[in-house]
């Protein structure tokens, strides 16, 4: 199979954007202006500016204006060229060939060649960029560079999702004339960054700001339209919020649901919604039961418990419309397999939960409460009752669950904790009964949803498999699915391993999220994944 | 504040009351009824909060964000739960916290600071050197610790707030024994034989109430303000409702729905008066009499 890549670079497509003042036509959005200062809020400080060496939202939010992909992503999620012109797919998938744009400087003047890519992958990414590590990492066999404008990426056996990982997000480049021979996590240009994209730095005051200028040679003609992008740190929310209305800042990344709804109401900004963020895109805020645990060793507690919530609540009480009910294992955002319409998916039914309960030995009392008669592993009596572990940010969702399972007899116990004390407890003592994770499934499942359930990943890796489901099939189902290259038969076989998987419930899927950008209504020509401002205008 | 038990204690003549008195004279007046009925309130919705509040505070229970209505008079949170019942169940978290503090601290603090002024010697010695250790500990501070390490609970922070609470009272209750001890009328108890025992219990007690009442009072009123802003701070027991946990949820919906914070707020504020008046009044009283 032979492929072209379009050479095509997405130029400013609004993914969803909806006007908030309906018929009036906002002049700025059809009328793009050169000049002129963008200001977006932060929500934390990103410590150093180097996305070639970690996966932090953070770091990404802040840097990848001023880096490239070799691909971007379109909206559609379908690769198209930044720093590769075009490619070719040779040996059934197991071969790609890029050939590079022409003409294509670093901020410091240098030219851009084959080298820099070898040199950020096989130094940098492969070593500290967390996901394409694991996943590319572990099926690439050699990368070659036949010439300046050429590089070759060759695999052990065909891998299909490649030129979906290989955006800013997943795969910046980054120049090896700076980092050849230094210890890339400790390279002073981490903090003074040089790179190709559109933006160049400027300046860095740790806490507070981040500035970047124009690239008056950024490779796409008339791009950037913006003289100057302002990156202020603002960690609470509602400050963020107020800050926008008082025009100290011109770009959210995101907005809590309810002041979502007044700002729509009151007028003067624009919204774009979307499932993209830095951090990973297409996330589901999943149920993680620990099949370790005797009390959800038969599937039909699982079941009961999975049939107990109503997700429809979550995304209007907790997300605030930002979001919907998850329909299959896979998110909806990775189109080709998505399979939402198996019929063994749970849906909110109290009845049948109760009726579940029942069956799986678990008896109500008189006061409401349930406790175990004949559950295999479980002494007689014992009340139904298990903990739910969860970050101290996702606490409305730990409240709504704990409701909604009382409602059928279950008992939940709350147990918040911060990020990395949340990573140690779940995937390195496994000391937890159930848990909420917002599990990003990236472009493609090949990034972001085997990792929840082949048996290899069960273990102390943070996010990985925190069920510890195993299931033999599901992992050779998953093996015949990164070497499958036609799209149609991938997404056959991802349809198996979800119809497997609703079977087992090891998870529960409980809503699909979205962040929704908001701007002022005097800037416009925004896109949704790293390079938001790329071809963005401000009117002064 | 200063302490000068010589014009209270006259218990030899008849025309002045007895501390015990006095202190139910002053909670006549404005400020102690106030202050008095605001923490019977407390105390009598902690008590009865089952019977109180409409609903589980935990269930959903009506629409989203509905403001003050009929049906749920103080509005409704985001996930759609009663906030009235919440603010009632929090009212219990608070009072179960504050008194099992105050328990732990009036017993500590009486013990150490009788037994330290009224013995005296190197045993007064050893324990005032632990008092003052422990005076110095950042109370808020030492409960974050706790609470970041152990995870948030209830029953650890009245453990650890009772265990670093008493000194104040302590020394307090010390200086105090010690000029009693003194004074006329235990020199006279001691003359006719009296043991020990007899004395701390029927002659100095009565005269330290006063002041016992006062700082516990505001004791009690600085330990419910610790509590709310640990659930502020999103540290208390997740399953327990807690009026700071409400308030900071609220913030987060601040312009769109006043009603959440405003009443968790005001239901702190309520309680954290009423203490304060109440030891205030009886304040007035060991001062004044």
């Amino acid at each position: 199979m032979l492929r072209r890549g379009s050479a095509l670079v997405v130029s400013a497509v609004l993914l969803v954007s909806c006007s908030t003042t309906e018929g009036t036509p906002q002049p700025a959005a059809d009328s793009p202006v050169q000049g002129g200062t963008l200001v977006a809020a932060i929500s934390a400080d990103p410590g150093q500016l180097n996305p070639a060496i970690t996966t932090s939202g953070d770091v990404h939010t802040a840097s990848e204006l001023m880096y490239n992909g070799l691909v971007s992503l379109t909206p559609d999620r379908e690769p198209v060229g930044e720093l590769a012109e075009s490619w070719d797919v040779e040996d059934n998938g197991a071969l790609y060939r890029f050939h590079l744009r022409e003409g294509v400087t670093w901020h410091d003047g240098e030219p851009f060649t084959s080298a820099d890519v070898k040199f950020s992958f096989e130094k940098v990414l492969l070593k500290y960029h967390s996901r394409t590590a694991a996943s590319v990492g572990q099926a690439l066999e050699s990368i070659s560079t036949p010439d300046e404008r050429t590089v070759e990426f060759r695999f052990k056996e065909p891998y299909a999702p490649f030129p979906l990982q290989l955006d800013v997000t997943e795969a910046p480049i980054i120049p090896e004339h700076i980092y050849a021979g230094t210890d890339p996590l400790e390279n002073p240009a981490n903090l003074e960054p040089v790179g190709t994209g559109p933006f160049a730095f400027e300046s860095y005051k740790p806490g507070a700001e981040i500035r970047l200028v124009r690239n008056p040679d950024y490779f796409i003609d008339g791009q950037p339209l913006l003289d100057e992008v302002v990156l202020r740190v603002i960690p609470d929310a509602e400050s963020q919020v107020i800050a926008l209305e008082a025009g100290e800042v011109d770009w959210l990344f995101g907005v809590p649901g309810a002041d979502l709804a007044r700002l729509e109401e009151d007028g003067g900004f624009e919204f774009l919604r979307t499932n993209v963020n830095p951090g990973g895109s297409n996330c589901i805020m999943t149920v993680s039961f620990n099949l370790e645990k005797p009390v959800f060793q038969d599937v039909r507690t699982r079941r009961a418990v999975a049939t107990a919530i109503n997700s429809q609540q979550f995304v209007d009480r907790v997300l605030f419309g930002q979001g919907k009910v998850a329909e299959a294992p896979i998110s909806s955002g990775i189109d080709f397999a998505h399979a939402d319409d198996l019929s063994g998916m749970p849906t909110y039914d109290k009845q049948a939960a109760e009726d579940l309960l029942d069956a799986a030995g678990w008896i109500r009392q008189g006061d409401g409460t349930r406790v175990a008669q004949g559950v295999q592993g479980i002494p007689d009596g014992t009340p139904l009752s298990f903990g739910f572990t969860l970050f101290t940010s996702f606490a409305a969702y730990g409240d709504l669950f704990k409701a909604q399972l009382a409602d059928v007899g279950i008992d939940v116990e709350l147990d918040p904790q911060e990020p990395d004390i949340f990573a140690e407890t779940v995937f390195v003592d496994r000391d937890f009964d159930s848990n909420i994770i917002s599990y990003c499934n990236g472009a493609d499942p090949e990034i972001g949803v085997k990792r929840m359930y082949v048996s290899s990943t069960i273990g102390p890796v943070p996010f990985s498999n925190a069920a510890a489901y195993s299931n033999p099939m599901v992992d050779s189902l998953f093996d015949q699915a990164r070497t499958t290259v036609d799209p149609g038969e991938r997404g056959e076989v991802y349809r198996q391993i979800q119809e497997i998987l609703v079977e087992d419930l090891p998870y529960f899927w409980v809503v699909e999220t979205e962040a929704t950008r908001v701007y002022s209504s005097r800037c416009g020509g925004f896109s949704q994944a790293g390079h938001f401002a790329e071809a963005a205008y401000c009117r002064q | 504040m200063s302490f000068s038990p010589d014009a209270s204690l006259k218990p030899s003549e008849p025309a002045v009351a007895t501390p015990g008195q006095q202190i139910m004279r002053r909670l006549t007046r404005p400020a102690g009824v106030i202050g008095a009925t605001l923490t019977l309130a407390l105390i009598c919705v902690g008590l009865l909060a089952p019977f109180l509040a409409p609903t589980d505070p935990r269930a959903i229970d009506g629409p989203s964000l509905s403001p003050p209505t009929a049906s749920h008079p103080m509005g409704t949170d985001a996930l759609g739960r009663d906030v009235l019942s919440g603010v009632i169940y929090g009212a219990r978290t608070s009072l179960i916290t504050v008194s099992g503090v105050g328990l732990l601290v009036f017993l500590i603090g009486i013990t150490v600071g009788i037994v330290s002024g009224y013995r005296g010697g190197w045993l007064d010695d050893v324990l005032m050197r632990g008092t003052e250790a422990l005076q110095v500990l950042p109370r808020f501070f030492l409960a974050l610790v706790v609470v970041a390490y152990f995870g948030p609970g209830t029953d650890r922070l009245v453990i650890v707030l009772g265990l670093t609470s008493w000194p104040l009272l302590a020394r307090v209750v010390r200086s105090q024994t010690l000029s009693l001890r003194r004074r006329d009328f235990i020199e006279a108890a001691r003359t006719q034989g009296a043991s020990g025992y007899r004395i701390v219990v029927h002659e100095l007690w009565p005269n330290l109430l006063p002041t016992v009442f006062t700082l516990m009072g505001l004791l009690t009123a600085q330990v419910l303000l610790i509590e709310a802003s640990l659930g502020f701070l999103g540290l208390s027991d997740p399953d327990a409702v807690s009026l700071g946990y409400l308030a900071s949820e609220g913030q987060r919906f601040l312009r769109v729905a006043w009603w959440l914070a405003a009443f968790p707020g005001l239901a702190i504020l309520v309680a954290v008066l009423g203490l304060n008046l109440l030891a205030d009044s009886a304040g007035d009283a060991t001062l004044r009499a």
